[in-house]
């Protein structure tokens, strides 16, 4: 019963994570690589996504605490992020990146901030989410 | 004309002028040699007259010589005074004292016959010479003093005396004394103190003329010297030249010709002071005097017609008075030289005419020739000058043509398109109108049609203008055929013709590409064959193709076709010969088909000429193969009809075109121990003579069978020999029996048994019952390929046979042949059969297999996912973080060589270091010097400002992230397409 009740509960999530606007196509297209040779490949590139990511956080908060603000280089670090978020399909990340970048654009520091500390919490869900649903699939196997 | 003639007189003027100059030269030479020669004559006049006087003074001086003869005998007779000293001689003084004197002065003196002592008292010595010995003669007694009593008793005698001291011996003989008393000139010699010379006979022979000189000596006696005349005259004659001239002597009471006239009748009579001369006459011999000379005279007297000079002379001879006559021809030599003188004169004329002569027959033949030339030539030009016009007009012609047909096409297309608009309408209004869409369809391929005649005109007028030119591509010639036969299969089908691809001897399956222009090929092949097709009622239509290196060319057609004098081979381009990879590759289209009659087969290729007897009722514009043959030549070969054997229908056209090709280096279909055994059951035979040949050129061991009934015994004949063989196995290898399970696999050493089957040959139910037994007994792997037809229910397969559509040639031949164990290898390469598709899947989900692929992107979990599509789709991939170390590592991969070389870049557009356009820029500056241009494909977050810039860096294709298989693969499309034909494999 179990064995049954567990991909049944991954499938829920993993729909739920699509409906809910977390994800997009470019997590099937990730999913349709993995195969028998390579199981855990979308599993691997999230973790990578999240060091990644932490390091890319680290770095604006730091660049935010300067003052003035370099703008530029929020810039730069904010696209990398944002490549690397659009490269998983992390939709919702995705979107904030892009409203942090607009703000950027025109130098608004405090848009910046907000949008940050917005960018952060969906960077966390998405994690935490994710976390979940991975670990549901490694159970079902 | 004018010009003619001003041609034509250039030489003669030429020559005129030559003759002129020849003749100037001739007179200035003639009136040089002429002055120079009458000197000579004068010369020799003079000398000839100065001859006689020259003569004259000759003779004096050789007299002069003579005269101390005469001194001679004074002095010995001094001498012997001295020695007798007054006395009266005695015999016994004579004897010791003048004899010896007398011998000495015998044996010194020059010319010297005779010498005598004369005693006026009888007493006498003379020596003589006489022959070869002196003799003595002497007489011992004085006179006697009575003379007539005594006279008797007074005798000489004559001893040989010897040689050297001249003393007597032998027998002395008696000699009549002579009256020595009477003689005159012993009287005149006693009378003269001072000697006396006279002209004397000798003593011993009267006949013997000398020149006697006599001196007295003191006492009582005389010396007398004798000495012979004729050797005189002889050192006379010797002494000098006398030109035909005559010579005689005189003295007063004697006379000596010592050169005569040549007439004998001529004699010469000393008169006093003249001298005469008579003539003989002819008739009755009476003397007749011509003339007289007197003496110190010149005188010029004719005898016998001829005029001579004679001189008349006195002389003194050894002191004896002598007068001589000279005659010498008058005016000989200068005669002798004026004739021949005039002789060369005439020679000179003769020959300067015959110069002449000859110049004018040179100068006659040379203008005759020129004339003929000029004609010629006046000819040749008016021949030029038509033809330039009649191309002139043809070309003209031609381009007028040219655009017309164009036109005409434009006018045509524009007709099938409203046709076609009027169909489609006339379907969506009135389906139901069949008429009218009837003839619509019947209008359009009218059109059809006619556009085909167009294009053959098009293409004619093209060739004619010179226009066509070869579009050159890669192309696989097999493939070419296969498609242009399997083309005309179904045409010739409907007309219950087999088009067959015969194979040959596999050359063409070895060169796996040729460069050339296909599309010229396939209409040269298309053409042929369509005829073949539309010519043939019955049997096949087969072509077939090989491939040579151009050398083997002339010999190979030259054994084939010793018969064929329309095959020549026309080596246009000399480009092929330089290149090494250039073959010559043969095709040819064999039909059973009416044929051409042999006379017609030259104006088969002509343009607008179709054969009328067998044309009636064919349509065409006979265009076609005049056509096909521009082509061909075009390609640089050249095409003909080939005999056929007697019996043999129809018509054999073999072209050859010469085409860049590379062999393979593998080859796939060469001959292999035969393993397996293949049954042919075709319903064409000559198709399945073909692959006869094919199979058993491969070493497989082929049964053809000819009909349907046939199929099982030939069967059981297999089985039978194939049980021999597997016992035989059996026997010598125990482990084999463990075989038969394992044989399914098709991996069997004893090979299997293939059998191809046409559906439409007969009954299939008997067919596949035959077979069915055949299976049951034997155990060796049998699979059966049953060639396609529409009725042929494909449920009833039993797993391992085949179904493969018709026609049975080319690829799926090869698919059939690949089934076989031995060419097992082959199978999986050609693996197409409709049946089996498993294949194919492997290749589809690996597109980019083989390619080597650099990901460029500072993102890691972007380069990963790249990474891994790349992957995915068959490509290698490599990943470096920012632009510059990509540009390096591109750099040191294109001087590594082709090998090493990307097949693609993926580039992100923002990196630090360097970005992405930066590195794109780089990387195509450094692939300028290679002449490569590898395909890049930028990846951006999609602003348009970052994609044009990376455009401007030169990518080729762009995506926006995140990166899929799809959009890699929708960008990398056309690149891989366009990349799989190599531009330049060569």
């Amino acid at each position: 019963m179990e064995g049954n009740q567990l991909p049944c509960q991954a499938s829920y999530m993993r729909n739920a994570l699509f409906n809910q606007g977390y994800l997009d196509d470019q997590f099937l297209q990730l999913e349709d690589l993995q195969d028998e040779a390579n199981p855990h490949f979308v599993e691997e590139v999230v973790k990578l996504f999240y060091s990644d990511s932490a390091r890319l956080i680290r770095n604006i908060e730091l660049t935010l605490e300067n003052t003035p603000s370099d703008f530029e280089k929020l810039d730069n670090i904010m696209h990398q992020y944002k490549g690397s978020s659009s490269s998983i399909g992390a939709k919702k990340v995705k979107k904030e990146c892009t409203q942090f970048q607009e703000y950027c654009e025109v130098e608004n520091i405090d848009g910046c901030l907000r949008t940050f500390q917005e960018v952060k919490q969906e960077h966390a869900s998405l994690k935490r989410k994710l976390e979940n649903y991975f670990q549901l699939v490694r159970e079902a196997r | 004309m004018k010009q003619n003639s001003l041609i034509v007189l250039r030489p003669v003027c030429f020559f005129i002028f030559l003759i002129l100059v020849v003749l100037s030269l001739a007179s200035v030479l003639i009136t040089l040699w002429f002055n120079k020669v009458a000197p000579i004559e004068n010369e020799v006049k003079l000398i000839a007259h100065n001859i006689n006087q020259d003569l004259i003074s000759q003779i004096h001086n050789a007299a002069a010589f003579f005269s101390p003869n005469n001194a001679s005998a004074v002095n010995f007779a001094q001498i012997l005074n001295f020695c007798l000293d007054h006395n009266d001689p005695h015999l016994t003084n004579i004897e010791s004292k003048v004899v010896p004197a007398l011998f000495q002065a015998f044996s010194t003196i020059p010319y010297l016959s005779q010498i005598s002592y004369i005693g006026l008292n009888g007493l006498f010595f003379a020596y003589c010479k006489e022959g070869d010995g002196p003799f003595a003669l002497y007489s011992n007694s004085t006179f006697p003093a009575r003379k007539d009593a005594e006279e008797k008793k007074y005798a000489w005698y004559l001893q040989p005396a010897n040689h050297n001291t001249g003393k007597l011996y032998g027998v002395p003989t008696k000699f009549p004394a002579p009256a020595l008393a009477k003689s005159s000139w012993l009287r005149g010699a006693l009378n003269s103190t001072n000697g006396y010379a006279s002209v004397g006979s000798g003593w011993r022979d009267s006949q013997d003329v000398l020149l006697l000189s006599t001196v007295r000596l003191d006492g009582n006696g005389l010396i007398s010297l004798g000495f012979r005349v004729k050797p005189l005259v002889d050192f006379l004659v010797a002494q000098m030249t006398f030109y035909d001239g005559s010579l005689y002597l005189f003295t007063k009471d004697w006379n000596v010709t010592i050169k005569g006239f040549p007439s004998s009748r001529v004699s010469v009579i000393l008169d006093g002071d003249q001298v005469l001369f008579q003539l003989s006459n002819h008739d009755d011999g009476q003397l007749q005097t011509v003339g007289n000379v007197s003496c110190n005279d010149e005188r010029i007297l004719s005898i016998g017609g001829n005029k001579y000079v004679f001189n008349c002379s006195p002389a003194k001879i050894a002191g004896l008075e002598f007068v001589f006559v000279l005659a010498v021809a008058l005016d000989k030599y200068s005669s002798l030289v004026h004739k021949n003188i005039r002789l060369c004169f005439a020679l000179i004329v003769v020959m300067v005419g015959a110069v002449v002569i000859t110049i004018c027959i040179f100068v006659s033949l040379i203008v005759e020739a020129a004339r003929r030339e000029m004609s010629l030539c006046g000819t040749l030009i008016k021949q030029m000058e038509s033809t330039q016009q009649s191309e002139r007009k043809s070309m003209n012609k031609s381009l007028a043509f040219a655009s017309a047909s164009h036109d005409i096409r434009a006018s045509l297309a524009g007709i099938s398109g409203l046709v076609e608009v009027c169909r489609t309408q006339l379907t969506k209004r009135d389906p139901c109108s069949s008429q009218v869409l009837e003839n619509l369809l019947q209008m359009e391929s009218c059109t059809r049609d006619l556009l085909g005649i167009l294009n053959c005109i098009l293409d004619t007028s093209k060739i004619e203008a010179g226009k066509m030119q070869l579009e050159e591509q890669v192309f696989d010639v097999e493939q070419l055929l296969e498609d242009v036969v399997d083309l005309y299969h179904p045409v010739g089908m409907k007309k219950g013709v087999d088009v067959i691809l015969d194979p040959c001897d596999g050359s063409i399956s070895r060169c796996c590409w040729a460069r050339g222009d296909r599309s010229k090929l396939k209409q040269i092949l298309s053409n042929l064959l369509s005829n073949a097709v539309k010519f043939t009622t019955e049997g096949h239509v087969s072509v077939g193709a090989w491939a040579r290196k151009p050398y083997l060319e002339n010999e190979m057609l030259g054994s084939s076709q010793t018969n064929c004098c329309l095959f020549k081979i026309h080596r246009a381009n000399n480009e092929s010969n330089s290149d090494p990879n250039c073959m010559d590759f043969t095709f040819e289209v064999n039909d059973t088909g009416k044929g051409i009659p042999r006379e017609k087969r030259k104006s088969v290729f002509e343009n607008y000429i179709q054969v009328r007897e067998t044309a009636v009722g064919q349509q065409g514009t006979g265009l076609g193969l005049g056509i096909v043959q521009s082509l061909v030549r075009l390609m640089g070969g050249e095409i003909g009809i080939v005999d056929k054997e007697v019996g043999e229908r129809g018509t054999c056209f073999r072209f050859n075109v010469l085409m860049t090709a590379s062999p393979s280096t593998v080859d796939f279909w060469e001959p292999k121990p035969p393993k397996s055994r293949v049954v042919l059951l075709l319903k064409s035979g000559q198709r399945s003579n073909v692959l006869l040949a094919f199979m058993q050129r491969l070493g497989i061991k082929v049964h053809a069978v000819k009909q349907h009934q046939q199929l099982g015994p030939s069967l059981k004949k297999i089985k039978q020999k194939m049980m021999i063989l597997s016992n035989h196995s059996c026997n010598s290898s125990s482990s084999s029996r463990s075989v038969p399970l394992s044989s399914l696999d098709g991996v069997d050493q004893s090979g299997m048994v293939l059998m191809v089957v046409d559906t439409c040959v007969g009954h299939l139910s008997d067919i596949k019952r035959e077979i069915g037994d055949f299976r049951k007994d034997v155990r060796c792997y049998t699979r059966v390929v049953w060639l396609d037809s529409p009725n042929f229910d494909q449920d009833e397969l039993t797993p391992p046979d085949l179904v493969i559509s018709k026609p049975f040639h080319g690829s799926r031949l090869y698919e059939t042949v690949g089934l076989l164990p031995e060419f097992g290898g082959v199978a999986t390469r050609r693996e197409e059969i409709s049946t089996a598709v498993g294949g194919a899947e492997e290749e589809e989900g690996k597109p980019l297999a083989g390619k080597k692929i650099l990901v460029v992107d500072d993102d890691p979990v972007g380069r990963k996912i790249a990474t891994f599509v790349a992957c995915r789709l068959g490509a290698v991939a490599i990943c470096c973080e920012n632009g510059a170390v990509a540009s390096q590592l591109v750099c040191e991969r294109l001087k590594g060589g082709e090998s090493g070389r990307f097949d693609c870049i993926l580039m992100d557009c923002e990196m630090p270091v360097m970005n992405g356009s930066e590195a794109t820029a780089r990387i195509r500056e450094a692939e300028g010097s290679y002449s490569v241009r590898t395909a890049i494909v930028a990846l951006s977050a999609g602003d348009e400002m970052e994609r044009n810039r990376m455009m401007e860096a030169g990518v080729d294709a762009y995506i926006t992230k995140p990166l899929n298989t799809n959009n890699l693969l929708k960008a990398l499309s056309p690149l891989t397409t366009t990349s799989k034909m190599p531009e330049s494999p060569i």
